[in-house]
């Protein structure tokens, strides 16, 4: 699991392999072979080498997710490019700022998503579907190029974008086939957006196992009533998400009414399950195999933990994020970076094949979450946690003012420079709590002068300034923030209003 | 119950709910609700839930999107006609 190829060589081996196998069902129910894929896959590369793309490059993604927009990808991938997907709903501003950053050569898009966007200047476009190709266009990459940007939210309001390579991927990917056999004849969903980590589990392991990816689109992603029905229908073994869509379908998703008894594996990431939800699941869902994947984007998954058969049904206590994967390793250290004893909190670090390249536009020795440990360089994930003696980590929460809330990561930083944009705010300051694993943002207002603040117009403005799972739950308009005697805001303070 | 028994209720729900602290006043009829991203999608959640207990209906997925859902007008309308087809 050292990640030795690429992602393309990898999806090219399967559709050498299961030509005639469905690659992608698409959102609308059609299916797609991998010869077909391969076809569509080289429209796009050929599309874009036309347009200048060459090896070493980065093409921004923003289109709806369907079988062209993974063609897009491989095809991106083919030309030794790197893809930048990003969110097609979330506000033009954040997504030009995210392609500007990282230079993009070129963007893929779709009618409504480039109306959204804006044209950009000197940047070439591919709007729909491009016409057959005129040669396979490749530019092999090896395994430390670049393969992806992810965005994640910047602390200081501007989104800080990881940059991971093919065996960043790949080492991951295979330790997905080894732990969770998919093979021909298998359904794995793709509940969360490209621009989410947890797509690379749902896109190239399936797509470098001969199975099959179906995809979820926005409408359907957030209904779990439509999803249980989905799930059913599609018939699907694998399941990936993060854990908030799991607790709604299960408190609300009427599962008792569908056939599920395709399902084998069901992977949830990206923040706590809390217990009573997860026990009604697996009540509901008894026999699969279910586990919690933990790991920031900027290292894949690098924990994990099988959740066991039965659960005694008095525990409160959320399960461990599990030990080590076998593509990396992870240790619990003290500020100074020794280790510590099992039990011990301290950060959460992590270093081998999964970890990323580093931040775009950022050099890696200028990057505090990169420190060295025993003359090696180790990622600090930020998070706390307790090893036990069998090298089992339990999760512990964050040391700064990143918080995780339906999968997605915020900091709070970057809520409160999105609501400062806006000219009927003179001063804010965000803050988050967490009941029974229920994560919930608040934030505190002061109106601009003469500025009348109500619910209806503070939410307007997060939908114009903030992609959708940054907008706080609660708004307490406030004469003046509350300060400490040294001038800083009294978050404490805040938290008990 | 007629139409207004509905909108004061869906009122209620959304002023208590979402739109905790907001003037009554500017919560008219045709306020663009999801459009606008004045209520997400969790919001909607649970406006189904509580449309559902308090009047007997059952909304189908497909039924809880931006055609019923975007203002207070939609909302009673649909939930009248969920109504009449019971």
């Amino acid at each position: 699991m050292r990640g030795d190829t690429t992602i393309t060589d990898a999806v090219d081996a399967a559709i050498a392999r299961y030509p005639d196998a469905v690659a992608v069902i698409a959102p609308d129910g059609r299916t797609h072979t991998y010869a077909e894929l391969d076809g569509m896959a080289d429209r796009f590369a050929s599309a874009l080498a036309v347009r200048g793309v060459v090896a070493g490059d980065r093409v921004g993604v923003c289109r709806a997710k369907g079988f062209e927009t993974v063609a897009a990808l491989v095809g991106i991938m083919r030309l030794g490019a790197a893809y930048v997907p990003v969110d097609p709903s979330s506000p033009s501003e954040r997504n030009r700022t995210i392609f500007d950053d990282c230079t993009v050569r070129a963007i893929v898009t779709d009618e409504p998503a480039l109306a959204r966007l804006g044209q950009p200047d000197g940047v070439a476009t591919i709007v729909g579907t491009p016409s057959a190709p005129h040669a396979r266009e490749r530019a092999p990459a090896t395994p430390d190029d670049l393969a992806y940007i992810l965005y994640t939210s910047g602390s200081t309001g501007r989104p800080k974008g990881v940059c991971l390579t093919h065996r960043n991927a790949m080492s991951f990917v295979q330790w997905c086939i080894a732990t969770f056999a998919p093979g021909p004849g298998d359904r794995c969903s793709s509940h969360a957006p490209f621009h989410f980590d947890l797509s690379i589990l749902d896109l190239w392991m399936t797509l470098a196992s001969g199975a099959s990816v179906a995809l979820i689109d926005e409408s359907l992603a957030k209904d779990p009533r439509a999803l249980a029905a989905w799930i059913a229908a599609t018939r699907i073994t694998n399941w990936y998400s993060v854990p908030s869509i799991l607790a709604l379908m299960a408190e609300h998703g009427r599962l008792d009414e569908h056939d599920h008894s395709a399902l084998r594996v069901v992977c949830f990431a990206g923040e706590v399950f809390p217990i009573p939800q997860l026990l009604a699941l697996r009540a509901k869902w008894p026999g699969l195999a279910m586990w919690n994947l933990y790991g920031p984007t900027e290292t894949n998954v690098c924990t994990a933990l099988r959740i066991p058969d039965a659960v005694d049904a008095a525990r409160t206590d959320p399960f461990p994020i599990g030990p080590a994967c076998a593509h990396c390793e992870v240790r619990i250290v003290d500020d100074r970076g020794h280790p510590l004893q099992p039990g011990g909190v301290g950060r959460i670090i992590c270093r081998g094949a999964p970890v990323m390249r580093g931040y775009w536009g950022v050099d890696p020795a200028e990057t505090a979450a990169f420190i060295t440990v025993d003359g090696t360089r180790w990622y600090d994930t930020g998070d706390l946690g307790a090893m036990d003696a069998d090298g089992v980590v339990d999760f512990r929460g964050r040391r700064d003012r990143m918080v995780k809330r339906r999968g997605y990561r915020i900091e709070l930083g970057e809520i409160e420079a999105g609501l400062a944009r806006s000219p009927l705010i003179a001063e804010c300051a965000v803050w988050s709590t967490s009941d029974a694993g229920e994560v919930r943002i608040h934030a505190a207002v002061v109106a601009a002068d003469d500025a009348k603040l109500g619910v209806i117009a503070l939410r307007s403005h997060c939908a114009a300034a903030l992609p959708p799972y940054m907008a706080p739950d609660r708004f307490v308009v406030v004469d003046a923030l509350p300060r400490t005697s040294t001038g800083k805001i009294d978050y404490q303070s805040l938290r008990a209003r | 119950m007629n139409d207004e028994d509905i909108r004061t209720a869906v009122r209620e729900f959304l002023l208590d709910d979402a739109l905790a602290g907001e003037d009554p006043a500017n919560l008219t009829d045709d306020l663009p609700l999801r459009t606008s991203g004045i209520i997400d999608s969790m919001g909607v959640i649970r406006l189904t839930s509580f449309l559902e207990q308090r009047f007997a209906i059952r909304i189908d997925a497909h039924e809880a999107g931006v055609d019923n859902f975007d203002s207070v007008a939609a909302i009673v309308a649909f939930v009248a006609r969920k109504r009449k087809e019971r």
